[in-house]
């Protein structure tokens, strides 16, 4: 008995295995070209972020690259609020995003806390200022605070204008610091030449720096705030002054 | 109804949610990749870099999975796809929660720290287990009904 010819059998499935192999094909070519373009957009995206020094303001786009506010350790590196504080006594680090609403409540509650311990040079205060908030409420406040207070800094007012930043913060996450608003925390944390501060916040002069130390503090392993750290030690906080207080304490030599 | 319809049935249902999830989560994500790669790095499991392109990256392979399996197209191989997904997810949390991280796992968007008290790992872990567990079954069967499959 002669076997059943199978030709037609195959000649039926043929182009079904062709069409599957074209479509299958065709999906994984998009798929993979999307997930690259994706990648390349946010690529892309983020070294704009972190390239582009305002260049206006009169400064040249290669001397704001680098511009470091004064009390800043290094460009892209955190503002050491007393410096003058004795070397037995620990480093507190405190991690904060202008736009962070648990920060404004950090300041609230342990504001007062810190800033004896900084008066009496009982801790060495670092500030490491984040603006991740802009990224993720799509804004650039966070950006135009922290530009703000390292003005700021440079007339030895760092400390007293993030503070305003945060008594004054917006009740609603996102809603942003308008530019009068910030100008108004200059005039109110006393900074004395406030044309040299609306010249250096209008060219927005610390931009690179601070995208730097966003990106240095991310890499450092701190994706959050409010972080505070006693001697590197991360600090669980509950409410209560004394978490900060005791840490300093144990912590000092 | 026969009980092979009846199967066919329950696979068209789990095609649907697992794909349906994941193209949520990845269209709630995609329109903010700066955020999305946040959120990966708040993981701390990854490097700087490659949880960045991660972060960019995923959303669209979501996007593209989900709309695979809502479609009905090539069940098995989006399956398989998917439960690697979920199998990495199913790691990352459980590496955060190990960790004492206090993070939001960032699934739908959002992500990053959040406050101590207010993590819900067992809830996420519950989910994605139980996603994988649908993408495992459609693996293993990855017959549905009204599925654009059979039309290829």
């Amino acid at each position: 008995m002669p076997r059943p010819d199978a030709t037609d059998k195959l000649a039926a499935t043929a182009p079904a295995q062709t069409n599957r192999l074209i479509v299958g094909g065709l999906v994984a070519i998009l798929t993979l070209g999307a997930i690259f373009a994706a990648i390349f957009l946010g690529i892309n995206n983020n070294s704009k972020n972190t390239s582009t020094p305002a260049a206006s303001g009169g400064q040249s786009a290669a001397t704001a690259a680098k511009a470091t506010p004064k009390g800043a350790t290094e460009f892209g590196g955190p503002m050491v609020v007393n410096p003058g504080a004795p070397a037995n006594v620990p480093v507190l680090d405190i991690y904060e995003d202008p736009q962070c609403p648990v920060c404004a409540q950090f300041e609230q509650i342990y504001g007062p806390t810190v800033k004896a311990l900084v008066q009496a040079n009982a801790a060495k205060l670092v500030v490491h200022t984040m603006t991740f908030l802009d990224t993720n409420l799509k804004n650039d406040s966070s950006v135009r605070a922290a530009n703000g207070a390292f003005c700021a800094a440079d007339q030895g007012k760092f400390y007293e204008y993030m503070a305003q930043v945060y008594a004054n913060q917006p009740a609603k996450e996102g809603t942003g610091y308008p530019a009068d608003q910030l100008t108004s925390f200059a005039v109110k944390a006393g900074v004395a030449d406030q044309q040299a501060w609306a010249s250096c916040q209008a060219g927005l002069t610390y931009q690179a720096h601070t995208l730097a130390l966003e990106t240095n503090t991310e890499k450092s392993g701190v994706n959050g705030t409010p972080t505070v750290k006693v001697a590197g030690q991360t600090l669980k906080l509950t409410g209560n002054p004394a978490d900060i207080t005791d840490a300093v304490k144990a912590a000092t030599k | 109804m026969t009980r092979r319809r009846r199967l066919d049935l329950l696979g068209t249902v789990l095609r649907l949610v697992l794909g349906g999830v994941l193209l949520v989560a990845g269209a709630l994500k995609v329109t903010n990749l700066g955020a999305s790669a946040l959120a990966v790095r708040a993981y701390q499991l990854l490097p700087y870099d490659l949880a960045g392109y991660v972060g960019y990256g995923l959303p669209v392979l979501e996007i593209i999975v989900g709309l695979v399996l809502v479609v009905g197209l090539f069940t098995r191989t989006a399956a398989v796809v998917a439960g690697l997904l979920m199998l990495a997810f199913v790691i990352g949390i459980s590496w955060a929660w190990a960790k004492g991280l206090s993070i939001d796992c960032g699934c739908f968007g959002g992500g990053g720290e959040i406050a101590w008290g207010r993590t819900a790992y067992p809830l996420e872990l519950t989910r994605d287990v139980a996603l994988l567990a649908t993408a495992g079954w459609l693996v293993r069967r990855p017959a549905t009904a009204y599925a654009l499959d059979a039309r290829l």
